[in-house]
């Protein structure tokens, strides 16, 4: 895929129809991912989220330099599962486990990935254990746009759960991912927009 | 237009709640954050000081707490978002000198002897590399940055590297050239 290509098939996976679930096909993309456990509003989370967004500060000079006027601030993203499917559903988010992802485009070679992690570390310590690029194909998953507060996301998942999934035959296959296209610190809440998905079969 | 009359720390203040509506204490976190007291006078007692000049002028209002315990959420008004605009639309057109020390500096430099003036110009390059570090630091620390901020990171980073350049040409060129007796 060249750059035009892949922006354009970026901006479709990241830019779904609101109030409406559509299903799409995701291919392989890469991540530079950290995983945790328990609550998503935890303080090892935001540590998570702070190692990938200074990662990305590093790389960025990199990717702009190749991208161009192509070049988007790559999203903050999310999987989320527990072990018990029980605690998932009725949000027990103690007992959740989570990915904190960005993306990191393939041709960002590991050893660009490696000297990034050496800065960080210098100003932040040592890097999180479970830092790694990696890739993730969700393959067909259905996804819905949400334009509003981080608080109504439960009501939608209700919906995609319990009525559409069943009513399309399908089964979830795969974490659920959530994209915030959003920084919460810059956007008001009714304005905040968030990709939910889930890969399906 | 009254709008001209907005101090920086206001403008400051007005574009924080354009934003998205907010209490005094989240607009003193929020500038502490940002680092915003880096590029203005704003000060940490000053915001409900601001807050207030903002509402006499009719360019925020506060929304009437709810309960007797809730804080007061500050928004923008149409006149605010109005000012908030114009002012913008001005300051990113109209072109402003800023009169840097260094030019005082320079069309004096012959009244000082070699050693004054390698040496002054010397510790000029070791200031701005050290603004330069503390600069990078910030920008390092604020992430995720939409592109427009990144824009002005690089702004800075850009001029003071352009000084950096500068002052070194100028110091090897200075450094070689007989000095006048």
């Amino acid at each position: 895929m060249n750059i035009e290509e892949f922006h354009n098939r970026i901006r479709e996976l990241y830019s779904p129809p609101e109030n409406k679930f559509t299903l799409v096909d995701v291919p392989e993309i890469r991540f530079a991912v950290i995983d945790g456990k328990g609550d998503p509003q935890g303080e090892a989370c935001a540590y998570a989220v702070k190692w990938l967004y200074s990662l990305v500060h590093i790389v960025k000079p990199i990717v702009q330099e190749r991208m161009g006027k192509n070049f988007v601030y790559p999203p903050l993203e999310f999987l989320h599962w527990a072990d018990s499917e029980k605690d998932f559903i009725e949000g027990n988010k103690e007992k959740w486990r989570w990915r904190a992802m960005i993306v990191f485009v393939d041709w960002i070679t590991q050893e660009t990935f490696t000297d990034a992690i050496a800065e960080v570390e210098k100003k932040l310590g040592p890097a999180p254990k479970t830092l790694r690029l990696e890739n993730l194909h969700e393959g067909k998953s259905v996804q819905i746009m949400h334009v509003g507060d981080y608080e109504e996301i439960g009501s939608i998942c209700e919906k995609l759960y319990k009525h559409y999934l069943p009513e399309n035959n399908l089964k979830p296959c795969g974490y659920y991912h959530e994209i915030y296209l959003n920084d919460p610190a810059r956007v008001a809440p009714e304005k905040r927009k968030t990709v939910l998905r889930q890969p399906v079969e | 237009m009254k709008g001209k009359d907005l101090t920086d720390s206001e403008l400051l203040v007005l574009g924080l709640l354009a934003e998205m509506p907010r209490h005094g204490y989240d607009l003193e976190q929020i500038i502490e954050k940002r680092g915003m007291r880096e590029w203005t006078q704003i000060g940490f007692s000053s915001i409900y000081y601001v807050l207030g000049k903002l509402e006499k002028k009719g360019m925020v209002k506060a929304e009437v707490p709810t309960t007797a315990k809730s804080k007061k959420c500050y928004k923008t008004t149409k006149l605010g978002q109005k000012a908030l605009v114009d002012q913008t639309i001005s300051a990113l057109k109209n072109f402003r000198p800023n009169h840097s020390s260094l030019l005082m500096g320079m069309i004096h430099w012959s009244t000082l002897n070699r050693d004054q003036a390698l040496e002054s110009l010397q510790a000029r390059s070791d200031a701005v590399a050290k603004e330069l570090a503390r600069v990078q630091d910030i920008y390092f620390e604020q992430e995720p940055l939409p592109d427009y901020v990144d824009a002005m990171f690089e702004f800075s980073i850009s001029q003071l590297k352009t000084e950096t350049r500068w002052i070194d040409r100028t110091l090897a060129y200075m450094q070689t050239k007989p000095w006048p007796s």
